[in-house]
C-alpha cells in the first residue's frame, strides 16, 4: 500500500525508527528517575521494561487501527465520530501538542538558566529557539526527520557514562525483585511520560512510504529507547543512595560532572548545552502537527497556522515562571498522556475492530 | 527578373543587398567589396575581425579569379573549404557572418547567397591546469573554444550514447551553449529539467558558465553552490559516465555539471588517480579541516568569552598570558584578525604578480608578528585564525571555499551572543538549510538523508575500484550497473 501524499514529501520506513526514537527520547529524561525509584527502589529497572512492554503493545495498536483505515488520525476521527466530535478530539490534540512543546522549550531554558547563563532572561531564548523551528518546520516533514537523524549524535554522550563508573555501587541493586508488584505498576505509571512520543505515529502515517513495513522500526524505535532508559536508570541507581535522589532534580546532568579530559575542565558546559539535541526534534513536530491538523481541518494553509502557534508557545512558555510551575505542568501532561495511551488508544482500537467487523458483516 | 531574398517576414528585393549591407558597415571592420566579373558583380562581405585573410584570399578569391565565369553554385562545389552552404533568410546570414563566415551574394539573378566558413582561431591553447592541478593524471585543462572542449570530452567518451545538444542562450551574447551527457545513463527527467532552465533563461550578455551556473541553480539565495564547476576534462568523462549532466559554454573554459550533493565538494578528482587507502585519508582530512575552519574561531570566542572555567589548568597560564595586553573582547580580536585575513586575501587577488609575492610575505609575516606586538590580538589566535584560512582552501571547488570563509561569521555572531550554546543552534540553522537545499531536484545530503547505505561507498571514504560496480542511486540512471559483479575474481583459499 502506498502513501496518499506525493512521493517527495514522503519518508524511507527506516527513517520511521530514528523519528519515534526522536519524538520518544525528549529532554524529560534527565529528572525521569527520581519518582520511579522513591517508588521502586532498586527493582526500577523491572518497571522500565514493563513499560517498554505495554508501549510495544500501544504501537501494535497504533498501526493497526491505522493500516484498517489507511488515513491518519485527523481522518480517523472525522470518520469514526462525525464532523463536531472529531472537531473536538482534533482541537484537544492539538492543545496537547502545543503544551508538550511549552513544557519542552521551558524545560530546556531552565536547564541553561541554571547551568549556563544564571542571568539569562527566558524570552529572548524562546524567541530564537522558536525561530530556528520556524525555519526547520516550513522547510516541511522531510526536513524534520533529517533533523532527527542529525540529533542522533547525541548518543555519543552515552561515552560519558564510563566516567563515573568507577563509583558505581553494584550492591545497590540486590535485593532483586523485593517490591511487590502494585509498586512496581506504580512506578511504571510515573514512567509513561518519558515513554510517550509514539503519539506522532497518528499524524505522520500518511508521509511514510510503505506504511506497513515502517511498523517493524517503529518496534525497534521502542526497543532503542527502552534500553536508553534502562541504562539511565541503572545508572541513577548504581551511582546514587535512594536518600541523596529527592535532593537531585536532574540526576543525568550531574554525570557530565565527573569527565575529566586533559584539556578540558568543566564538560558540563558542552553537556548542558548538548540538551537542544533533546529538545529541538520534539519542538520541530509539535509545531508541525498542530499546523497540520488546522490544515485539515479548517483547510489554512500550514504556513498561515503557523506563525500563531508559535505566538501561543511563546506567550505560554514566557508565562511558566518558575521551577515549581514547570513541575506542575509536568504532572498535568504525565497525566494527560498516560490517558491517552493508556485509555484512549484502546478505546479506538476497540471501536475500529468494531467498525472493520461490522463493514464485514454488512 | 529581380530575385528576392527572404528578410524575416519581409521580401526584399536582391539588388537592394549592399543596402543590407550597408547596415553592417556601420562597423569599421566589416569589409563589403564588389567583385566584378564578365556577367555581372558579386558581391563579398565579411568582419575582418572574425576571419582568416589566408582562407578568403588563397582558397574564395582564388577560386572566383580562375574562374571568371563561374555561377554559383559550380562555385559552392568548387570552392575546397567543408563547411559552406547557401542561405536566403537574413537572419541565418547574419547570424553566419557573426561566426566569421564569408557571404558570397552573385547580383542580378535570384540567388541565395552562400556562406562559407573563414572563421579564426584565436585564443589560449590547451595548457595544464591552474585551479585543480595535481600531482599525478593528465594535465589538460579547458580552454575557451567549445569545439575545443568538446574535442577533449569526446576523446575520452569514444561512446554512440555520448549526445551533445546545443542551445542558443543571451540576447546579446547569443553564447552556444552545449549540454554534453550520455543518453541511456543519464536520467530524463534531471536533463529535462536542465535544459529547460537553461532555455528559459532571459538576460542578455553571458559572460561566463558560471553565470549560467548561477541562473540554473535551485536556490539562489543559498550560498551553497549547487553545481560544480570544473576545468578539466577527465573530471567530466567520469562525471557523465556516472550518469551527471555536463553544460559547457563556448568562451569559458569552466564545464559545469549537475545534479550534485554536498559530499561532491570535497572530492578532488586526484582522488581517483591515487590508492584508495590513502584517497580516504585525504578525504578525511579534508573534511575534518572544513570544520576546523568553521568552527575554530567561533570555539575560541565562546570560551573566552564565556566559558572561561571550560579551560584546563594546564592551559589556562599560557592562553591568558598571551592575551593579558589585549584590550578588546575576544569577539573584537577574533573579527579584526578575520577582517585582516580577508583583505590580505582579496588584496592579493588583485595585485600584478611581481609585487604580489614581496606584499604577500610582508602581509603575513610583518603584519602578524607587529599585530601581535601592538597587542592588538594574541599569539594563540593568530594561530587559530591562519590556521582556519589556510583550511578553507582545501575544498577542491573555488566557490565552496568562498562559502566557508563566509560561513564561519555567524557563528561568530551566535558565539558571541550565547556562547556553546549559539554555536549548536547556529549549527542546527545550517543543518536545517543544507536539509532544504536540492540539486535539480536532488536533495543535497543524499546518502546520508535521505539514508541509502548502498550509496554510501564513495562518500567519505573511496572504496578500491572493485567496489564499484553500480552507480549511484540518487542520479537515478536507467542503467545503474557498471559492471557485472559475479564476474569478479574469486577469493582462493590460502595454497591454492
Amino acid at each position: 500500500m502506498k502513501s496518499t501524499e506525493q512521493p517527495r514529501f514522503t519518508i524511507s520506513p527506516f527513517l520511521v525508527f530514528v523519528f519515534i526514537q526522536a519524538m520518544q527520547f525528549g529532554s524529560e529524561y534527565l529528572s525521569m528517575s527520581t519518582k520511579p525509584i522513591q517508588w521502586a527502589g532498586q527493582d526500577t529497572w523491572i518497571s522500565v521494561l514493563l513499560c517498554g512492554g505495554c508501549f510495544h503493545i500501544a504501537i501494535w495498536m497504533i498501526y493497526r487501527i491505522l493500516n484498517h483505515n489507511g488515513m491518519d488520525l485527523p481522518g480517523i476521527h472525522h470518520q469514526f465520530f462525525g464532523r463536531w466530535a472529531g472537531g473536538v478530539l482534533n482541537f484537544i490534540f492539538i492543545v496537547y501538542f502545543l503544551l508538550i512543546a511549552s513544557y519542552e522549550l521551558r524545560f530546556f531554558i531552565e536547564i541553561i538558566q541554571v547551568w549556563l547563563f544564571p542571568e539569562l532572561t527566558t524570552w529572548p531564548l524562546a524567541l530564537v529557539m522558536l525561530l530556528l523551528v520556524y525555519y526547520i518546520v516550513a522547510g516541511g516533514f522531510r526536513v524534520i526527520v533529517g533533523i532527527c537523524l542529525f540529533s542522533l549524535i547525541r548518543y555519543i554522550t552515552i561515552f560519558a557514562l564510563l566516567f563515573p563508573a568507577v563509583f558505581f555501587h553494584y550492591g545497590n541493586l540486590s535485593p532483586v525483585f523485593d517490591h511487590s508488584l502494585n509498586v512496581l505498576v506504580q512506578a511504571g505509571k510515573s514512567l509513561t511520560f518519558p515513554f510517550g512520543g509514539v503519539e506522532a505515529l497518528f499524524f505522520c502515517y500518511t508521509f511514510i512510504e510503505a506504511p506497513q513495513k515502517s511498523e517493524k522500526w517503529a518496534y525497534w524505535a521502542n526497543a532503542l529507547t527502552t534500553v536508553s532508559y534502562l541504562l539511565i536508570i541503572l545508572f541513577t541507581l548504581l551511582l546514587f543512595k535512594p536518600e541523596q535522589l529527592p535532593k537531585e532534580i536532574w540526576p543525568q546532568l550531574t554525570k557530565y560532572k565527573f569527565i575529566q579530559f586533559p584539556f578540558i575542565e568543566r564538560f558540563e558546559y558542552i553537556g548542558a548545552a548538548s540538551q537542544i539535541l533533546w529538545v529541538i526534534p520534539i519542538l520541530c513536530f509539535c509545531l508541525w502537527a498542530p499546523s497540520r491538523i488546522c490544515k485539515l481541518m479548517f483547510g489554512m494553509k500550514q504556513l498561515t497556522a503557523l506563525p500563531f502557534l508559535f505566538v501561543l508557545i511563546f506567550t505560554a512558555v514566557c508565562l511558566i515562571p518558575g521551577h515549581e510551575s514547570i513541575e506542575a505542568v509536568q504532572k498535568m501532561l504525565s497525566e494527560i498522556g498516560f490517558y491517552l495511551i493508556f485509555a484512549y488508544l484502546p478505546f479506538l482500537f476497540i471501536v475500529s475492530v468494531i467498525r472493520m467487523k461490522v463493514r464485514r458483516v454488512a | 527578373m529581380n530575385g528576392v531574398i527572404n528578410l524575416g517576414n519581409e521580401w526584399l528585393n536582391v539588388q537592394s543587398v549592399p543596402q543590407l549591407w550597408k547596415e553592417l558597415s556601420e562597423s569599421a571592420d566589416f569589409v563589403c567589396y564588389e567583385h566584378l566579373k564578365n556577367t555581372g558583380s558579386v558581391y563579398i562581405g565579411y568582419f575582418k575581425s572574425l576571419t582568416e585573410p589566408e582562407v578568403l584570399q588563397r582558397h574564395i578569391l582564388g577560386c572566383l579569379s580562375s574562374h571568371p565565369d563561374i555561377s554559383l553554385e559550380d562555385l559552392y562545389v568548387l570552392i575546397p573549404i567543408a563547411e559552406k552552404e547557401l542561405a536566403t533568410k537574413w537572419d541565418d546570414i547574419q547570424n553566419k557572418l557573426y561566426r566569421g563566415f564569408v557571404a558570397i551574394q552573385y547580383s542580378g539573378q535570384s540567388h541565395p547567397c552562400m556562406l562559407v566558413n573563414a572563421a579564426a582561431s584565436k585564443g589560449r591553447s590547451v595548457t595544464m591546469p591552474e585551479i585543480e592541478f595535481t600531482v599525478e593524471g593528465p594535465k589538460e585543462a579547458f580552454v575557451e573554444s567549445l569545439d575545443v572542449n568538446l574535442n577533449l570530452i569526446r576523446k575520452r567518451v569514444p561512446h554512440s550514447d555520448l549526445r551533445i545538444k546545443e542551445l542558443t542562450v543571451g540576447s546579446i551574447s547569443k553564447s552556444r551553449v552545449a549540454v554534453v551527457y550520455i543518453h541511456g545513463i543519464t536520467n530524463e527527467q534531471y536533463l529535462n529539467t536542465c535544459i529547460q532552465r537553461i532555455e528559459g533563461v532571459q538576460f542578455d550578455q553571458i559572460t561566463d558558465s558560471t553565470l549560467l551556473q548561477q541562473m540554473i541553480e535551485d536556490d539562489s539565495n543559498s550560498i551553497f553552490p549547487q553545481t560544480i564547476g570544473t576545468e578539466r576534462p577527465d573530471y567530466v568523462a567520469w562525471a557523465v559516465s556516472s550518469g551527471q549532466i555536463c553544460v559547457l559554454k563556448d568562451g569559458s573554459p569552466t564545464a559545469v555539471f549537475a545534479p550534485v550533493n554536498l559530499w561532491l565538494f570535497f572530492i578532488t578528482y586526484e582522488d581517483y588517480y591515487l590508492p584508495w587507502i590513502i584517497a580516504s585519508m585525504l578525504r578525511l582530512i579534508r573534511m575534518f579541516s572544513v570544520l576546523f575552519s568553521v568552527y575554530a574561531s567561533p570555539l575560541y570566542v565562546a570560551v573566552m568569552t564565556y566559558h572561561g572555567q571550560g579551560i584546563s589548568n594546564v592551559f589556562l597560564p599560557t592562553i591568558i598570558s598571551s592575551r593579558i595586553n589585549v584590550p578588546f573582547p575576544p569577539v573584537v580580536e577574533v573579527l579584526i584578525m578575520e577582517l585582516v585575513i580577508e583583505l590580505l586575501r582579496e588584496a592579493g587577488a588583485r595585485l600584478p604578480s611581481k609585487i604580489g609575492q614581496t606584499i604577500g610575505i610582508v602581509g603575513g609575516i610583518v603584519l602578524g608578528t607587529a599585530a601581535v606586538e601592538a597587542a592588538l590580538t594574541s599569539n594563540f589566535l593568530l594561530i587559530i585564525v591562519a590556521l582556519s584560512a589556510l583550511a578553507s582552501f582545501t575544498t577542491p571547488i573555488f566557490r565552496m571555499s568562498a562559502t566557508i570563509r563566509m560561513l564561519r561569521f555567524p557563528f561568530i555572531f551566535a558565539a558571541q551572543i550565547w556562547g556553546l550554546l549559539g554555536i549548536f543552534i547556529c549549527t542546527f540553522a545550517l543543518v536545517a538549510h543544507l536539509l532544504r537545499l536540492t540539486s535539480l531536484g536532488m536533495p543535497y545530503l543524499v546518502p546520508f538523508y535521505p539514508f541509502r547505505v548502498s550509496d554510501l561507498y564513495d562518500t567519505v571514504i573511496r572504496p578500491p575500484y572493485s567496489k564499484f560496480h553500480h552507480r549511484f542511486s540518487f542520479f537515478r540512471s536507467s542503467k545503474p550497473i557498471r559492471f557485472d559483479k559475479n564476474n569478479a575474481n574469486q577469493k582462493k583459499d590460502i595454497d591454492e
